[in-house]
This record gives C-alpha cells, structure tokens and sequence, in this order.
C-alpha cells in the first residue's frame, strides 16, 4: 500500500474493525483493548514511514464510460418484493408521476406485507399483516423481518383514511427460504427401470447395480 | 471399495475485456488466475495422465470465462505481460542478494516461460486443455448459466433464469463441440423449480450447498451423501461440510501452514518503485506482480518480518497436507458406510481459483492427492455422471432455496449496498422481452444487431460479480461502474431503435467492447417462443 493509498483510506473515516484489519494486514502490532484514535496514530506513523510516491492518476476508467448517470425512476408502477434469507424479505416501488401524486397527496402512505402462505389472497385473508409507513418523497424500498420461514409472503403499497387501508400496488408473491429441517416423516424413492416412485423406507436390495472390479477392501456390500 | 469422490473445480471470472486499453487493471484478474491456477492445473493434469494415476475432476467453466479463453486480444496482452514477467525475472536474477531467491528468480523464471509455452501449445485457447482430458475421460466439463447471474433474484422473472440457461448450454456447446451433462449454478443459487428450466434445456445435473438438503421437503436418508432427483428428473449433489472445511477454513485449513508461500508480499509493492514502474499498472498504481519471495511463516508474523520461501518445503507441506486429507478422506466413508451400510459420496467443491491463485501450491496438494489415492483401493474418484449410473435407487427432494454464500441465502447480493441494481435489472429484463416479441419477426440486419447487442449489455449487467464486489468492498468503483455502463448501454440502444435512428459507430464499437456469445439471438428472450431449440 502507498502512502497516498493509506492517507487516503484514514481520510475516510474507517470504522475500527477496517483500521484494525488493515494494520493487521500491513504487519503492526495491534492490541486486543486499542482504541480507534491508537490504531489510526499507528497508521499514521506507519504512512509517514512510506516513501511518497508519485500516482500519475487513477486507473483509467475510459471504457466503462464515465459518470453514468442511470434514471431515477422508469415510471413502470411496479412493487416488486424479493426474499433475502429466510427472515427477511425487500421490496422497492417504481411509480408513474400519475401513481406519485395520487399517493402523495394522501396523509397516510401504507406499505403492507401480507403472509399468504398456503392460501389464495382476497384481500382480507392473510395470517399476518405487517406495516410500515412510508414517506414517499425520500424512500423507495424496505426490508421487512420476516417470523415465519418457508413462507409466502406478498406486498402492498397504498394509503389509509381513517384506518382503512386503500391498496394502490401490489407485488408478486415470494417464498422465504427454509431454515429448519423438515417435520415430514414420508419418504419417496425413485428405482431405476421401475416408472412409478416407491414410497417408504429405502429399497435396500439392490442397491450397487454395477460391480465395481477394484472393491476388493470392502467386504461390506 | 468404500465410497466415493466427488471433487469439483468451478472456474469464473467476470468478462473483462477493455480492447482498446493496455492491459486494464481489471483485466489482471484474467492474467493471475491464468497464471497462477488454470496453467498450473491443466499442467497437473497432464503429469498425472503421463504417470498414468487415476484421477476425475468435474470442472465447470463459465460461459464469461470461455469467452475471454477465446478472446485474442486478451491473450496477446497475457503473453505480452508474461513475457514482461520473463524479462522482470531475468533482472531480478541480477538484482537479488542471497542464493535463496536468486533460486527463487529462477523458478518464477521458469514457471513464466512454461506458461507460455503451455499458452503455445493449445493455440492460445486453454479451452483446448480442458477439451484433452475431457475426451480422456479424467473430467467432466460442465456448464454455468450465461455470465453467472444470479439466479434466485431472477426467479419473478422466469424468461431472464431460461435466458441464463440457455445461452450457457449453447456457449458451452460452441467452445467445445458436445452439450454439458450437468451445471454449476452460480454461487450455488438455487429454488424450487428451477430444477424444470435445467431438465428442459438437457442439464441432469447440479449442485447446491448442504442445507439445502437438511432443510429439503422431506429428510435426506443420507444425509449429503448420496445424490438426490428432483421431482423433474434431475440430479442434486451437495456439498460435504468437512472437506470444505478442512481444506478452505480461515484458521485450521491447509492453505495457511508457515511453509506456504505468502499471498501479501509481492515485488509488485516491495520493489522500488522505478524498478517496478514498467511492470505494475499503467497509471502507476502498485499491483501484484506474481513474483514473492516469502512464506507465511506465522500468522502472527507480521508482513515485514516474513522469512524467506522454500519450494523444497513447500513442496513437503503439500505432500503431508495430501496424505493427512487423504487420510481424512478415508476415515469419512468408513465411518459413513458403517452408518449407511451403503458407499457414501463425499461432494468436495471449490473455486478453482482457490488452488495456485490464492493457495499457490494447491495444484501440487491435488496432485499428491491423487498419486497417493491411487495405492489404495477404499476410496475411488468419480464424476457426477458416472455416480448417477452407479446407484439403483435415489431418494426423491425437493432442495431447500439456498446459496453457499455468506449466511447460505441471498444476503450477499441484495443488501443495502447493492439493493439499488434491482430497479433497473428488473426494468431492462421486461423491455428485452417485449422488444424481443414485438420485433420478433424483424428481417433489418442491423436491427437485429441492436437486439443482440441489448441482450448482451443486459447479460453481462447481471453478473453476480458486481453485487458481490460491492458487498465485500474491494473494486467497488470498477464494479459500480460496469452495471452502470450496460445499464445505460443498453438503454441508449432500444431509444436508437424504437426512434430509428441506429448510430452504427456506436453499435460497432459496443460490438467489440462487448463481445460476447457471438451468435446470440435475442429471440430467446421472447415468451411464448422462447426454449424451442430447448
């Protein structure tokens, strides 16, 4: 690393970890109980220690063409959920002008997660309902924490008038992933030549169809 | 004969590719692990079939990775640069004081001009020594989907996951002659369902992390030890917990034994800075050079204190790490096959970039692996194809959604970092396909041009390598910038073809920057047609 390179990563206000790590990786002696302002004096002086060298400039980034700036909105009117991990799940909004001023204009914008996890939605029927207020004009997306793993969950975006929720959009349906191992008891076995699926215990005759001639060690099969 | 082996080598890199530059910084990422892993394997390889030891290997290579394999400008400028390296060496000969790296400066020497002339030998293209040992027998060459998107964020959005697919069974097809049999998904990235888009594109296999077996629908009688089918007909095989661990774990693995060479001492920042200016970054910024002269050492050793490497005793550590795994490996299925009264499959995957680029004598732990397996008869290698044949019955799951990345789910990819690429992935993804089916019958050449192009850009934006580079923070600004420019690429083609009004130039220029999967059709990408080649 270069002097430049090291005043420049200190300039940014590094959290402790990153200073920690960083003066582990160029071979100072960190202590366990060292406060950030001792670890930063540390690299400090480690930086002065470095010979200045001169940078001509950054990488050129002349292909990737530079300072792309990409639309702040499509105006696509679209809730699209996605699921993280098993408790956790993140949905955005792309709006119309026509959608955000119908929205904004409202007091109460309402973001809903719904767990519809086995049933058809109506509207009314889901076993939870999660809510969060939005304030359209500086968000565009949310994470909701999710109870249930290996559930279904889907989201709407509206508003409220007098508690009564108004949907305005409404996302796909996701499936959170699972995180425990499964309660069923049934399994279902696929035998080769055979076209129907045995349920129950393994077949256990036979099992290695081929002989293999090298299985002199085993003696067990 | 006890049980079996599965060990599986996934190759990626994301396509970087900057034809009208010297070698981009970026693109060293291509010259190190070139350099580093996929010489140092290939050469392994074929110093196992000449002493004639058995060994099986399932290799997957990217379609992004075969691309820059067969992209002639990069590899001029990787033989440029090793030739560089060469002539770097030579100095270093004259420069160095002890008789240790004088010795040192001589292997990298060498090692560099056998490089290049492995790079001679298969005409440049290293698909080509893959394709050798293919035919022999000793891999199986399987897939990855298109530019290693990943999948279950694209799963609401099923024609972008076919497209991934799709175009992955075909470049695969192209570079090498013959359809994969099975595919790497990228990151592991798996969901319920997406085992009917592989059966439908001919794949019978893939692989996903352990819990998405212990968290399946229904139990897993073997545990992670037997491959399971899929409700469609398609095989799983998951990855073994202990092997993984044994050889990549941060603080007990093999890779970080004292005698190892060290990763973070190299010419390319220890050098004076003159001395090394003609062989780092063109804008004189230090980058590695591949040429170290340390171990590890300790862990503790901090990196100015480092001593000396040793080939010779590296060469030992990877002998004795050899027999110890073997060792492991064998105490495994004999204590699996007690439990299971049937051979068990032990499923070892790795980035393959993990042996030579990051563990430098990876190539040389595999190859004393192998040799030392050879004198035994408990454990036996095979490919995923030929432990499918071997068993009668398998149980029938469906694998839990699940990645190996960080945390075993999406979290590495949609994040607070990242979570802004969605908006317009998912926004280019819909106008492709509605573009692809209102021009579907197009006939104009260069409109047809435009549309392949588009679908390239949307492609290569949705690398599972730019996310990923933002999460882990290391070239944040390359990989903002590159979803940002096939964002944006992409856009400013589809308002040049719905206004008519084509900038050839521009197209021409994208051609060549952006030139992947030459025979592309966007018509993949159009829904009710999409999948008939399928």
């Amino acid at each position: 690393m270069t002097r430049e390179e090291l005043e420049a990563f200190l300039s940014q206000n590094p959290t402790i970890q990153q200073v920690k790590s960083l003066a582990k990786r160029l071979g100072l002696k960190v202590k366990k109980r060292m406060k950030k302002s001792e670890v930063f004096k540390l690299l400090e002086d480690y930086a002065k220690s470095l010979r200045e060298e001169k940078v001509d400039q950054k990488p050129v980034q002349a292909q990737t063409d530079r300072h792309v700036e990409l639309p702040q909105s499509y105006g696509s009117d679209r809730l699209v959920l996605f699921p993280v991990n098993p408790h956790l799940v993140f949905v955005y909004w792309d709006l119309s002008s026509e959608t955000y001023s119908k929205l904004s204009s409202q007091k109460e914008v309402v973001l809903r997660l719904y767990d519809v996890t086995y049933i058809e939605f109506d509207g009314t029927n889901a076993h939870r309902i999660f809510e969060a207020g939005v304030h359209l004009a500086t968000t565009r997306n949310y994470y909701f924490h999710v109870p249930s793993s290996n559930a279904d969950y889907l989201a709407e975006l509206g508003f409220k008038v007098e508690g009564k929720f108004f949907p305005v959009l409404r996302s796909n349906v996701v499936h959170t992933p699972s995180d425990t191992p499964s309660t069923s008891v049934r399994q279902r076995w696929c035998v080769k030549g055979k076209r129907t699926v045995k349920v129950g215990e393994p077949p256990l005759k036979p099992v290695e169809r081929i002989h293999i001639s090298s299985a002199a060690g085993s003696g067990k099969l | 004969m006890n049980g079996y082996f599965v060990l599986v080598l996934h190759s990626h890199l994301p396509y970087v590719n900057h034809p009208n530059h010297d070698l981009y910084l970026e693109e060293r990422w291509y010259v190190e692990a070139v350099l580093e892993s996929y010489i140092p394997l290939l050469m392994m390889f074929d110093r196992l079939q000449e002493r004639k030891v058995p060994f099986k290997i399932t290799v997957s290579l990217s379609p992004t990775l075969l691309e820059m394999f067969r992209n002639t400008v990069l590899n001029e400028k990787l033989k440029n640069y090793t030739q560089k390296l060469v002539e770097l060496c030579e100095k270093e000969q004259e420069r160095v004081k002890t008789h240790q790296e004088k010795e040192l400066a001589n292997f990298y020497r060498e090692r560099f001009l056998s490089c290049l002339s492995y790079l001679e030998s298969v005409g440049g293209n290293l698909a080509k020594g893959f394709k050798k040992h293919a035919e022999s027998g000793n891999i199986e060459l399987i897939t990855c989907n298109a530019t290693h998107g990943f999948l279950p964020l694209m799963r609401h959005q099923p024609f972008a996951v076919e497209a991934q697919i799709a175009v992955g069974v075909e470049t695969f097809a192209q570079h090498f002659g013959f359809k994969p049999k099975g595919v790497w998904l990228a990151e592991c990235g798996y969901y319920s369902g997406l085992d009917e888009v592989l059966k439908k594109y001919g794949l019978g296999f893939f692989f996903v992390d352990s819990h998405a077996f212990w968290y399946a629908d229904e139990r897993p009688y073997f545990d992670v030890y037997r491959p399971i089918m899929t409700p469609s007909g398609v095989f799983a095989f998951a990855r073994d917990p202990d092997s993984s661990e044994q050889v990549w774990s941060a603080t007990t693995g093999y890779p970080g034994d004292g005698r190892y060479r060290e990763f973070y001492r190299d010419l390319g920042f220890d050098g004076d800075y003159e001395y090394v200016r003609p062989y780092i970054d063109k804008s004189g910024v230090r980058v590695n050079v591949g040429i170290k002269y340390h171990r590890i050492t300790s862990k503790e050793t901090p990196l100015d204190k480092k001593c000396l490497y040793s080939r010779e005793d590296a060469m030992t550590a990877a002998r004795e790490h050899a027999i110890d795994f073997l060792n492991k490996k064998l105490a495994q299925v004999n204590t699996l096959i007690e439990t299971f009264n049937q051979p068990p499959v032990i499923v070892a995957p790795f980035d393959t970039e993990l042996f030579g680029h990051w563990w430098f004598e990876g190539p040389e732990f595999l190859e004393n692996f192998f040799v030392e397996a050879s004198k035994q008869k408990q454990l036996k290698f095979a490919t995923p194809s030929e432990i499918i044949e071997r068993f009668d019955s398998y149980q029938v799951l469906t694998p839990a959604d699940s990645s190996w990345g960080n945390g075993g789910y999406f979290d590495t990819w949609l994040n607070g970092k990242n979570d802004w690429i969605q908006p317009h992935l998912v926004e280019i993804r819909d106008r492709m396909k509605r573009l692809a089916e209102t021009y579907f019958e197009e006939r104009d050449p260069l409109k047809v041009r435009v549309l392949n192009q588009m679908l390239r850009e949307l492609l290569l934006a949705e690398s599972s390598d730019w996310p990923f580079i933002i999460t882990t923070g290391t070239s944040v600004e390359y990989a903002v910038n590159r979803i940002k420019t096939h964002v944006k690429r992409f856009l400013d083609l589809e308002q040049q073809l719905v206004k008519d009004n084509i900038d050839g130039q521009q197209l021409a220029r994208l051609e060549q920057e952006d030139n992947v999967f030459a025979s592309i059709d966007y018509r993949l990408y159009a829904g009710s047609h999409i999948g008939k080649e399928g």
